[in-house]
């Protein structure tokens, strides 16, 4: 049953050092949402309602988000968070000032060491419909909903959310060799065989190295009682095992050598589970057909 | 006394529902779901404690079974959510936030927000052996979740490691709902654990689910693909056509292109090759690619998206590179071909600097004009039209408004109206267009063709009003006026221009003071603007009318009278007499089936839009502004039934409520019902029997 849920990890702590979580509940690493129309062609007739309008289109980028991208937490037009995901309705072509010219909603990651990491992720209207009326406020918000409808997250995970840490901590395992997050399946809406990336500080020859490994979601960290000391606030969360041999020798030979302190913890391949996320509040926003 | 219940009175004397001990009287369920409103709000701000102590204390206070169902069914949620934040305690919060939903199921077996939150407690405890025939049971109790309690029900089987079990049940969801995107995705999961058993229901799964939700398309060829390299031998065939599907649904949606799943080696020779050719197009590195006709169709979808990205990156010369390979490298009549020559077209015209003394442009018209008979020829009538829309866009832009047969604006133009109706009649797509129209009026106003520019600013000003714009359709009435009455008396044009203006928008929930909804108002302005001809005197036209205005009424006129006339827009919808445009057309149905539906008592569950016309259940063509493909609104088959159910029942019979579970409906009519109008429910359309419950729910 080596994807069940319920498999137990034997843990067998060796050189570990584990920060303090605490029992109560952490989200995911924050996200900041900010829509903006750039495009002139949607800005004048949206005019002068423009703000509001992109005040309602980063909530419903929110609700998307929320579920569909369960291992990070988003939060419409917060300013506190360091990572910020910008949407801007925007030509595809943006130093084009060509009659016929498709539009649609590039993705900006900041806040990561190597941002802003941008894509152009969700066409919005075809160069051949670029004489289509651009319509009222609500019949725009009707567009953007049903776009979002159909809108694949992959591109944004893949190219660009997986570059935010979800979290720093994480407890690693001897045997198997691997990692322990406090958050549970159901608080990330994750699925066994997703893969997450540790970056670890490990000693070597009374160094600390940086190193990345890459590791599979395979169950929920259990220990037979009583759990040892500081392993309390991993018991239950997702487990992620190395599959790599190499890289676990070289992590098994770093934890004899001392403590291996997680840094931060990246998932790189996601397997949602949907029916985790269900329960994912919305955020209201009381405009266009949803 | 037991715990809860001396909980109860101590949190009583502690909270507001002290002001109710002190007054000696009990709870209405206004003010039951006021408390809990407010309970609701302290937890969101993180005050569960505060949460809980207010209703705990207002359940006390609780007289009636309406109180107790609104405050047990918010103890239970707000227990739920606090499981979520409290690891510590979360078994026992867990515990009794189902101790809570029970006592409402206690009272109302069927409560579907009881058996939803009791649902998501036991999905978030993880599996145990006592919560499958809790799902079921909800399944058969709850007829609007049927597919998610499948779903959570297949959850619970692949959690452990039932995996033929958790795809039945994952099936019976998609049955009941095949936007079920927890069934999906399970689905997915579990065929995955199936290895290569698993593999032909995930390539059939994938290419179902192209249109409508690509990641799990995406995630269904991947699994497939790593279910066929398992099998010993490998199934290479099946790996190619779960490869082809997968690079097909990264091409159109932004992904990385050739990328692979987790567990296919990164060396696989057919990825290689592709990933080859995409860093410098060489036709020739293509062998695998190139051997069959949907591998080459999979390829061009690549190249397309391969140089959008160029393009959005500011690189319009690779873009032209690839495309044009592409363009080599897609089936002769395919659409991909042809949408790969659009693009190009349309370079060609925003960077004249690749093409400088028009030659590349006057080959590709070539092609172009080819293709399009390939393309009509393959009855692929969305890229004909899209074909005539982009030339004709280019030629206008160039002034070429005349010219040689096909090499003008207004021939291309008027093709692509044209192919637009013939899409209409043979895949009953309406598609408005007013910004052609009004376009192509302009042109032929131009050149003097003031006959044909008059009949085409009217209809412009038609597809308006079907988009709720009544703004434009005034703006082209005007213009087509200006080249000639409308009628031989101006009243009509102005009566109708009138009457636009004082629709409500679709938006609006009460009236605007002129607007007439008595009577046979609305009927009447249909009448009326079919005098103006054209579009305005065509039957589909004025159907569609009178479904917006009878809609509109239907929110707006007396409380009496409302039922009346949504009955008379949904008649218009089910009997498939109309495709709905925009989003206010989708929030006009919504509220005309709310009302029908609130009339005895249902609510009624948010419909969605699929981009591919579901196989079985109803659903309604859609057409939106700007997008070039039908989309189709799923209706729950039960919804339908009920609301056909209160147009047959008519005035004679009164029910407090009706049920409809699998077509099966139950009528709950204290006085009654006669045999004569049981008999009449029996034929109506869908209803698989009748029971009338002498009782009020």
């Amino acid at each position: 049953m080596a994807r069940g849920l319920s498999r137990t990890i034997m843990l067998l702590l060796a050189g570990v050092s584990v920060g303090p979580p605490n029992l109560a509940a952490q989200s995911p690493t924050v996200v900041g949402v900010h829509a903006k129309i750039v495009a002139n062609k949607f800005r004048l007739r949206l005019t002068p309602r423009v703000q509001e309008v992109e005040a309602i289109i980063g909530k419903r980028f929110v609700n998307y988000l929320r579920q569909r991208v369960g291992f990070l937490s988003f939060a419409a037009g917060d300013t506190v968070s360091p990572y910020r995901l910008v949407f801007e309705l925007d030509r595809r072509e943006r130093g084009s000032t060509a009659d016929f010219e498709e539009f649609g909603f590039w993705a900006r990651l900041e806040g990561t060491p190597d941002a802003p990491l941008e894509v152009y992720w969700l066409p919005f209207r075809s160069a051949d419909q670029s004489t289509a009326p651009v319509g009222t406020e609500t019949q725009v918000l009707d567009a953007v909903a049903f776009k979002l409808d159909h809108a694949d997250p992959g591109p944004l995970r893949d190219s660009l959310l997986a570059r935010v840490p979800i979290t720093e901590q994480a407890l690693p395992n001897l045997s198997p060799p691997g990692w322990a997050l406090t958050f549970r399946h159901i608080d990330l809406c994750i699925r066994n065989s997703s893969q997450l990336e540790f970056v670890n500080e490990i000693p070597a020859n009374a160094m600390l190295l940086e190193k990345r490994f890459r590791a599979e979601v395979v169950g929920r960290f259990q220990v037979p009682p009583p759990p040892p000391a500081g392993a309390e606030p991993f018991l239950g969360g997702v487990f992620s095992q190395l599959t790599d041999p190499g890289g676990a020798t070289e992590l098994t030979r770093a934890m004899s050598q001392g403590p291996v302190r997680v840094r931060q913890v990246f998932v790189v391949s996601y397997r949602s589970d949907p029916n985790a996320c269900r329960d994912r509040g919305d955020a209201q926003d009381g405009g266009g057909a949803r | 006394m037991n715990t809860r219940a001396g909980a109860a009175l101590v949190a009583a004397i502690l909270t507001g529902a002290g002001a109710h001990a002190q007054a000696g009287r009990p709870l209405s369920g206004n003010e039951a779901r006021e408390i809990a409103g407010q309970a609701i709000a302290k937890q969101a701000g993180g005050q569960f404690a505060a949460g809980r102590g207010l209703l705990v204390g207002a359940l006390v206070w609780c007289r009636d079974r309406e109180c107790r169902v609104v405050i047990n069914s918010a103890l239970g949620d707000l227990h739920r959510r606090e499981a979520g934040h409290d690891r510590r305690n979360a078994e026992s919060l867990y515990g009794q936030a189902t101790q809570f939903f029970d006592d409402v199921l206690r009272e109302v077996p069927d409560d579907p927000d009881a058996l939803y939150g009791k649902a998501l407690v036991y999905r978030s405890m993880g599996p145990h052996e006592w919560q499958q025939p809790f799902y079921r049971d909800a399944a058969a109790r709850d007829p609007g979740r049927r597919a998610l309690y499948h779903s959570f029900e297949g959850d619970y089987y692949g959690a452990q490691g039932r995996w033929n079990q958790a795809v039945t049940a994952f099936q019976r969801a998609l049955e009941v709902d095949a936007d079920d995107a927890g069934a999906r995705s399970g689905l997915v999961e579990a065929l995955r654990a199936l290895g290569p058993r698993g593999v032909p229901e995930l390539l059939s799964r994938g290419a179902e689910w192209e249109a409508q939700s690509p990641e799990d398309a995406a995630d269904a060829y991947g699994a497939a693909l790593g279910g066929a390299l398992s099998a010993v031998p490998s199934d290479t065939l099946a790996a190619g056509r779960a490869f082809v599907g997968l690079v097909s649904v990264q091409a159109r949606n932004g992904r990385a292109l050739g990328a692979l799943p987790p567990d296919v080696p990164a060396d696989w020779k057919v990825a290689r090759e592709l990933q080859l050719f995409l860093k410098d197009a060489r036709p020739g590195a293509v062998r695998w690619w190139g051997a069959r006709p949907d591998r080459r169709d999979a390829l061009a979808l690549a190249v397309l998206a391969r140089g959008r990205q160029l393009v959005a990156e500011g690189g319009p010369e690779g873009a032209e590179a690839f495309w044009r390979v592409g363009a080599d490298v897609a089936p002769p009549a395919s659409s991909v071909r042809l949408d790969l020559q659009r693009e190009l077209a349309m370079l060609y015209v925003r960077h004249p600097g690749i093409d400088p003394d028009g030659r590349k442009f006057a080959a590709l018209e070539h092609e172009i004009f080819v293709g399009k008979g390939e393309a009509l020829a393959a009855g692929d009538l969305e890229a004909a039209q899209r074909y005539h829309t982009a030339l004709g866009l280019i030629y206008a832009q160039r002034g070429a408004w005349r010219g040689p047969r096909a090499r003008n604006a207004v021939d291309q133009l008027t093709w692509a109206l044209t192919t637009a109706e013939e899409r209409n009649e043979r895949e009953r797509f309406y598609q408005p267009l007013p910004d052609l129209k009004a376009l192509l009026a302009s042109g032929l106003d131009s050149l003097g063709d003031r006959e044909r520019a008059r009949a085409l600013y009217r209809n412009a000003a038609a597809a308006y009003v079907d988009l709720d714009d009544i703004a434009g359709a005034v703006r082209n009435l005007r213009s087509a006026e200006r080249l000639g009455a409308l009628w031989q008396r101006p009243e009509p044009a102005e009566s109708v221009v009138k009457y636009m203006q004082s629709r409500p928008t679709p938006d609006a929930v009460q009236p605007t003071p002129t607007y007439q909804c008595t009577g046979d108002a609305p009927d009447a302005w249909v009448r009326t603007a079919a005098a103006l001809g054209g579009t305005f005197g065509t039957s589909d036209f004025m159907t569609r009318q009178r479904f917006k205005v009878l809609a509109e009424c239907a929110q707006v006129a007396d409380v009496a009278a409302r039922l009346r006339y949504a009955l008379r827009a949904f008649s218009i919808v089910d009997a498939g007499g109309v495709t709905l445009v925009g989003g206010g057309d989708i929030r006009r149905f919504g509220r005309v089936m709310s009302t029908i539906l609130g009339s005895v008592g249902l609510t009624h569950e948010a419909v969605h839009l699929d981009r591919a016309q579901p196989r079985s259940g109803p659903s309604i063509p859609v057409s939106l502004p700007a997008e070039t493909k039908a989309f189709w609104l799923a209706v729950p088959s039960d919804a339908m039934v009920a609301a056909r159910v209160v147009a047959a029942l008519g005035t004679e019979v009164r029910v407090s409520r009706v049920r409809v579970a699998a077509g099966v409906v139950d009528l709950y009519a204290p006085a009654g019902v006669p045999p004569s109008v049981v008999e009449r429910l029996r034929r109506v359309s869908g209803v698989q029997g009748v029971r009338v419950v002498p009782q009020t729910p």
